[in-house]
């Protein structure tokens, strides 16, 4: 072995030591600076799902944030007690109050109005987005009709609320019937899909397609996506009917999708392998009743919406560490099968020689030289390694192990840190390395206002004593 | 500040009661200062815009004290998107940069999110300051600006969706 190779071997585990001491310091430092970081992966996630007096999952806020292959997940099947829209929307947070609605059967104040016959759709509405539809509502939309008496000059606005469902029952329509006043003038429209798995292919396409703007079209019983800012031709990758496309206002072609939801894997797909059998290949599985399913409580296959990040798009996230722990675990695999007195390189190797001397015979004829000469530089390049002793063979496969260990353990300890929730010295707790929670940035903008300086009110009192003068 | 509190309050001050006028302009200076200063970006003139909704509403408390909050925003906003017509100019943050948050110990994370809120347009951060900062419901907020419940709430949620990924 040349000295050349020793050296960057040596070389190649000193890095690796280097890196796992590394991870190691950075997170002794952190901890040294007064951010208390929790003490093992299992607390952090008991941090995200939290259990009421009566032992049911809580949600808890940032869980959309992390990936549910990454929490730890309850035993037995989930209660019948834990919503389903609980599941799937996140977070439960409710800015309104900065409370998280109860988890268990119990209908928070002002839910249980509505069950007396006289809420008003908006309510629900606005309670649904914040808490999560029901997985039979599509979409709800304010159909107003105005009415011009032309006798008093007036115009009078009704508001006709249509509401898709998915489930066209009697028994789903009288449900949310009976949430409304009997003044509420409402009606259904049978849908296919409900508005999570319309959600969750609109989050696939705004991923494959960033710069596009998606939004959701109501129309049709179809999952229908409209979508601007690519032309037509570049958007082949999604597997889906043009139902209409036309010019916009601003000149951008807006194409009219209706995307079939047992389409949305082949969309534009990852070739991302799942995280864990948790993640959801199909779409269908969206929003499938826990109670039914006997599914663990918090299912990445029923939080289309709360994980969907994970199962599509974060994927871009967990892939790298992923990719690298499969990487080295093949390489730790390689080395474990292959006997260490015999190069394995060798076993698998052509007759080098004899394609060798075939390759300065066909060098010989002109037209192919120029290929061949790149095929004499690999099959000479094979050829030197075929010369490797034995020796050389331990020195790489220690270094492979060596570089294998020291990657999985960072990526294991980068995963560690990815879903770390920490405290801070003032109390308050953040998501560290993971996106910003929706609770995070609601308490951020809560608590940046501004204050007026003292001398207004005394202002305000001069000007009006002014005035009164 | 509860709004029949308010509305309570509200009458009184119909009445010429100073007092409850100072208990009003405490419960509410921060949130319609917060309203304002987001829209026209500047401190000098967000306070002598928090001045004219107060005289205003000294001057002429709402007769329907229905929705309190929602009168009192409403007016904030009208005034300071009339006031920033009127200057026909768009705000900038370096603008109060270094004087928004002066008082506030880590102005540097508030700043931050300031920064991010002044990524959004001025209808989307205004609702989001109505919902979080104000307090006001989708509904409320829907009338005050006049747009359909739906897409206050839509536009809310894409803000915050922002804010996210601006902030991560």
């Amino acid at each position: 072995m040349s000295k050349l190779n020793k050296i960057f071997c040596a070389l190649a585990i000193l890095s690796s030591f280097a890196l796992l001491s590394g991870t190691v310091l950075a997170e002794s430092e952190r901890e040294s600076d007064g951010v208390y970081a929790c003490e093992t992966a299992q607390e952090e996630s008991n941090n995200l799902l939290s259990e009421d007096e009566d032992g049911q999952v809580i949600i808890g806020e940032g869980n959309d944030d992390f990936p549910s292959a990454y929490i730890e997940m309850p035993e037995g099947p989930c209660p019948d007690t834990v919503y389903p829209d609980e599941i799937m929307i996140s977070p439960p947070y409710d800015p309104d109050s900065g409370e998280l609605p109860p988890a268990s059967g119990e209908p928070r104040e002002m839910f249980a109005d509505y069950d007396k016959g006289n809420g008003d759709i908006e309510d629900i509405m606005e309670y649904w987005e914040t808490n999560g539809y029901p997985e039979y509502v599509s979409f709800i939309c304010d159909q107003g009709v105005a009415t011009y008496d032309v006798a008093t000059q007036t115009e009078t606005v009704y508001h006709l609320w249509e509401i898709g469902i998915a489930d066209i029952s009697e028994e789903k329509k009288d449900e949310i019937k009976a949430l409304v006043s009997s003044e509420q003038h409402l009606f259904f429209t049978p849908c296919t899909y409900n508005l999570e798995e319309r959600r969750g292919v609109k989050e696939k396409i705004e991923r494959e397609y960033p710069l596009a703007e998606v939004s959701l079209s109501k129309y049709g019983e179809e999952i229908e996506v409209v979508i601007s800012g690519y032309p037509e031709d570049e958007l082949e990758g999604i597997e889906a009917d043009i139902l209409s496309s036309f010019d916009g206002e601003s000149g951008i072609i807006r194409i009219l999708k209706s995307v079939p939801t047992i389409g949305i894997p082949e969309i534009g797909v990852s070739t991302a392998p799942a995280v864990s059998e948790g993640v959801p290949e199909t779409a269908p599985e969206i929003g499938v009743n826990p109670a039914d399913t006997e599914a663990p409580a918090v299912d990445s296959s029923l939080d289309p919406i709360g994980t969907e990040e994970d199962a599509f798009g974060s994927g871009s996230e967990i892939l790298p560490e992923q990719t690298a722990i499969s990487s080295a675990a093949d390489n730790i695999y390689g080395a474990e099968d292959a006997p260490l007195d015999t190069p394995p390189i060798n076993d698998n190797l052509p007759d080098i020689d004899a394609d060798k001397k075939a390759d300065i015979e066909k060098a010989n004829n002109p037209e192919v030289s120029g290929a061949i000469s790149e095929i004499g530089a690999v099959a000479a390049m094979i050829n030197n390694e075929s010369q490797r002793s034995g020796e050389e063979s331990l020195w790489i496969w220690i270094c492979a192990v060596a570089a294998a260990a020291a990657a999985i353990t960072a990526a294991v300890i980068l995963g560690r840190k990815r879903m770390r929730t920490v405290s801070l010295a003032d109390g308050r707790e953040v998501s560290e390395g993971g996106k910003t929670t929706k609770a995070e940035v609601v308490k951020a903008v809560a608590e940046s206002e501004a204050e007026p300086s003292e001398k207004v009110f005394g202002e305000i009192i001069e000007r009006i004593n002014k005035e009164e003068k | 500040m509860t709004d029949s509190e308010l509305s309570l309050k509200l009458k009184n001050v119909s009445k010429g009661d100073i007092k409850a006028f100072e208990d009003i302009y405490n419960d509410m200076k921060k949130p319609v200062m917060t309203v304002i200063m987001r829209v026209v970006g500047n401190r000098e003139t967000a306070e002598d815009l928090l001045q004219e909704v107060f005289v205003k509403l000294y001057r002429s408390p709402p007769k329907d004290v229905s929705k309190p909050r929602a009168y009192i925003f409403k007016t904030a906003g009208n005034l300071a998107i009339d006031s920033l017509r009127a200057e026909n100019r768009t705000v900038s943050l370096d603008e109060c940069e270094g004087y928004i948050y002066a008082d506030v110990p880590d102005s540097g994370e508030k700043l931050d999110i300031e920064r991010a809120l002044d990524q959004l347009d001025e209808p989307k951060r205004r609702i989001v300051t109505l919902h979080i900062n104000a307090g006001l419901k989708f509904r409320e907020i829907a009338e005050i600006m006049d747009i359909p419940l739906g897409t206050a709430i839509w536009r809310y949620n894409d803000a915050i969706k922002k804010l996210r990924e601006l902030l991560s």
